[in-house]
Order: structure tokens, then C-alpha cells, then sequence
């Protein structure tokens, strides 16, 4: 099963930052998308997420068609669970932010405790739980947000450049969640700049460049592509 | 520089005896603000959340508008009003001009667009960024909305609040569409105005000294409610 673009492009007034004639992503495996800055990452990110509505193209997962609505995209939001390079928190509690996305799911408060406290723990951060959450340092804003994220137990999981704000140890943690969250059969889509990070996570790769695909593959396979190791977007991984 | 000490000594003593006549300014005063503000709110503050949230035709112009009215001379607002409320305006039969209520109208038209731009910017700043975290984390366009509200609650308050400070200190349309009389109709601003004519500095010192007062508790009040 497989994630499909078709004619995928997006512009920016004049200016087409995305032009995708085909791509196929794995469903249930984890990819990483790669590129220099201003490649395209997190539109395609973006758009894959359905938060970015404004392309054109087709867009289909598995054998299901995604009309380009936001009713289908609200649907699909509630499949899947995002966590970004800078995260936004709610003028709330760490336990409010975390449980936010189970509250507007309609889960009862006892449930909602229940899958909070643990997200908490699994972060390591439950002694953060009555701390208003616009106060933390962005390293612990970047673990609030994972665990708001993991806690909705997504299909779909939507990463923009994970270690970023994070300390060595923490990075070490949320690679240990990554990988448990990929041993269940989620699907992943991250963007990362770090190569060895993508290597030791993905299953599948992409490589961008002024919008345009320039490899995607299973990694193990690109990895050993002496053409693509050749080109000049390898100096960027 | 005597006569200034002077005057400032009169007008600390005055405010030190609670005069009565200073006190009736003052009230008077903060009650027409506090209700042209207050029905300026009602309007104002959600035109300026619908503008910053909301996507629809006529939107750019109504902007456009708001921020042309900002800049607009209270004493345009005062004529505006006096327009509205003579004898020969559309609301000439109702007999509200020099009352106090004449002088609600007038600042409804200066502090409205106050509140409305005030708002529209502080949420329009928050909007993209909220609104799309709210909806990936599965909220309808009701809760994000809902949401967005939530989150730009302090930023509201401060505008209405900065939006008082405005008309508290106004003096262009009080003074035409109120006729600054006294027991009626004279507020701070107009009385200063008034008091100075009359060559009686201490006693306009003394309401001076009371409308500054007035203002620092009303930026301490937008600088805490900032910082939250």
C-alpha cells in the first residue's frame, strides 16, 4: 500500500516551489525527506499532511482517492498526529496541552488522565504536568509536543526536523519513540537534515531539490546509488 | 516655576479633600468612557476577531476603512455625531445632544475602530500559527476558532482596555457634542480645558494630575495583561 502523488505542484505566485510528476511512499514504513534549504521539504510535508490545501495534483492513499476538502482534511487530522520544528503551546498546562488533541477527539476525562500520565512518563517529563506550557525552554516544548503527538495513538505521523531544540539525551529518547511508534506499523513522513539520523530511523527515503524529486527509493538502496553519491545533493546529507 | 509648585501644592490638597466637584468629574468622566467602551466592545471586538480569522468578500475594504478611521480627529467624530443627534439629524428627536449621552455616541465612533483594529492585529498575529496547530490536533473549525479566542483573550482585553484610554483622555468631541456642563455633562478632559480659560491652574492641575493617574493604572493594566 502505498502513499501517491500525481502531478503535484504548488507556487507561490510565480514562483513553483513544488513540481512532483510522480511519487509512490510507503504505507506502515517510516521516510525521511531530505534536501537543502529551500528544496521543497516542508510543503511536501505539508501537503502530504493535508494541512497545506493550496497545490495542484491528486493525491491518494492506497486505493482511496483524498478529495482536496477540508472535511476530508479534518478527517484525516484526526488519523494523524504532527510534531514541528518550533511547536506551538496553548496558554494551558503541559497536561492540557498534551491531552488537547483527546478532549477535541471527545475521549472522557479519566481516559484523557489516564493517556496523558503516561505520555508524561514516557517523555519523561511528569513532574512538567501543572506547568504552564508557554513557559517551558524549547527543549521541553519540543518533548510536550511529542508526547501531544503520540498520545492520540496516530496512523500517520508528520515529524519536521525532530532533534532539533533537543539535547543529546533527549534526542537519544525520541529516536527510542520514533522507532517503537515504527515497530507498531505507523507511518512516518520526517524531514531531516541529518542523514545519519534518517538512516538509523527510515525505511524509505526522499531527496528534493528546487522542488523536484531527485531520488526516492528504500534507503538501503539509495545509500548505495554511486550516481545519486555522485550528485551534488549528496554533499548536503 | 512658582506658580506651577504652587498650583501643583493646591492641586495635591484639593485631591488630598477629595473635592466633591473633582470627584464628580471623575466619576462622570470614567462612566462615559466605561460605556461608550463598553458598547464599543460589543461591536468592535468581534469585527476585529472575524476580520483577523474569517476569509470573505469585502474584507480587505473593511479593513481599509477601520484603519482609516483610526487616524481619524476626535473632533471629526464629535461632528460626525453632531450630525446624528441636532435637531435636524436622523436621531435629532431623540433630544440627546449636551447630555452625556450625546458624548457616548461620539466616542463610540472614535474608540470602535480602536478596538476592532487593536484586536484584528493581535489575533491576525496569533491566527496562522494557533489555528492550524489546533486543527492538527483534530479540531473542528468551531473548536479551533474557539481556540484562537482562548489563546488571544489578554490581547482583547488589553485592546478594550487601551481602547478606555483613549476616549478617557478625548476631548474634541466632549467637548461639542457634551457642551461641558457643569453637573452634566463636564468630564476631566473638557474641565481642564475650561478651568485653564479661566485662569484657575490648580484646580485643571488637579484634574490633570487625576487623568494621568487614570492612565498609568490603564497601560499597568495592558502591560500585565501583555505579559500573561
Amino acid at each position: 500500500m502505498m502513499y501517491t502523488c500525481t502531478g503535484l505542484t504548488k507556487a507561490f505566485g510565480s514562483k513553483r516551489v513544488l513540481d512532483i510528476p510522480h511519487l509512490e511512499l510507503p504505507l506502515g514504513k517510516t521516510t525521511m525527506i531530505m534536501g537543502p534549504n529551500g528544496a521543497g521539504k516542508s510543503t511536501l510535508l505539508r501537503i502530504l499532511a493535508m494541512l497545506d490545501l493550496d497545490y495542484q495534483g491528486t493525491l491518494q492513499i492506497g486505493d482511496q482517492k483524498v478529495a482536496r476538502s477540508s472535511e476530508v482534511a479534518q478527517q484525516f487530522y484526526r488519523r494523524s498526529a504532527f510534531i514541528w520544528q518550533r511547536p506551538v503551546m496553548f496558554n494551558m498546562s503541559v497536561a492540557a496541552n498534551v491531552g488537547l488533541g483527546l478532549r477535541l477527539r471527545g475521549v472522557d476525562s479519566a481516559t484523557i488522565k489516564e493517556r496523558v500520565d503516561k505520555a508524561l512518563e514516557r517523555l519523561g517529563i511528569t513532574e512538567l504536568a501543572q506547568a504552564n506550557a508557554k513557559r517551558l525552554s524549547g527543549g521541553e516544548m519540543q518533548k510536550v509536543s511529542i508526547a501531544r503527538a503520540l498520545v492520540v495513538e496516530p496512523e500517520f505521523l508528520f515529524i519536521d526536523e525532530p532533534s532539533s531544540n533537543l539535547d543529546v539525551d533527549s534526542i537519544d529518547l525520541m529516536h527510542r519513540l520514533i522507532l517503537e511508534e515504527k515497530a507498531a506499523g505507523k507511518t512516518i513522513f520526517l524531514i531531516t537534515h541529518n542523514f545519519a539520523e534518517g538512516q538509523s530511523l527510515a525505511d524509505y527515503a526522499v531527496f528534493l531539490n528546487r522542488g523536484s524529486v531527485v531520488a526516492a527509493g528504500p534507503l538501503s538502496e539509495l545509500a548505495a546509488n554511486r550516481s545519486l553519491q555522485e550528485s551534488a545533493i549528496w554533499r548536503y546529507l | 516655576m512658582g506658580y506651577f509648585w504652587d498650583s501643583l501644592v493646591q492641586a495635591v490638597k484639593l485631591l488630598i479633600a477629595f473635592d466633591p466637584e473633582v470627584i464628580e468629574v471623575l466619576l462622570l468622566s470614567l462612566k462615559i468612557a466605561g460605556v461608550s467602551t463598553l458598547l464599543a466592545s460589543i461591536i468592535g471586538a468581534p469585527l476585529g476577531f472575524i476580520l483577523a480569522t474569517k476569509e470573505f468578500v469585502g474584507r480587505k475594504t473593511i479593513t481599509s476603512i477601520l484603519n482609516t478611521l483610526l487616524g481619524m480627529p476626535t473632533v471629526v467624530a464629535g461632528l460626525i455625531a453632531y450630525g446624528l443627534l441636532s435637531r435636524r439629524g436622523i436621531f435629532g428627536a431623540l433630544g440627546l445632544l449636551f447630555t452625556w449621552k450625546a458624548i457616548v455616541v461620539g466616542q463610540f465612533i472614535v474608540v470602535m475602530p480602536v478596538i476592532a483594529a487593536l484586536v484584528l492585529n493581535a489575533v491576525r498575529e496569533l491566527d496562522a500559527s494557533y489555528r492550524l496547530t489546533a486543527l492538527s490536533l483534530g479540531a473542528s473549525r468551531w473548536q479551533a476558532a474557539a481556540l484562537v479566542l482562548l489563546e488571544s483573550r489578554y490581547a482583547i482585553i488589553g485592546a478594550i482596555i487601551a481602547g478606555f484610554g483613549r476616549v478617557v483622555g478625548e476631548v474634541g468631541a466632549s467637548m461639542m457634542l457634551g457642551g461641558n456642563i457643569r453637573g452634566a455633562t463636564r468630564t476631566l478632559t473638557t474641565a481642564i480645558s475650561l478651568e485653564t480659560s479661566k485662569g484657575e491652574f490648580a484646580f485643571a492641575l488637579a484634574l490633570g494630575l487625576i487623568l494621568m493617574l487614570v492612565f498609568f493604572v490603564i497601560n499597568s493594566s495592558v502591560n500585565y495583561l501583555r505579559e500573561r
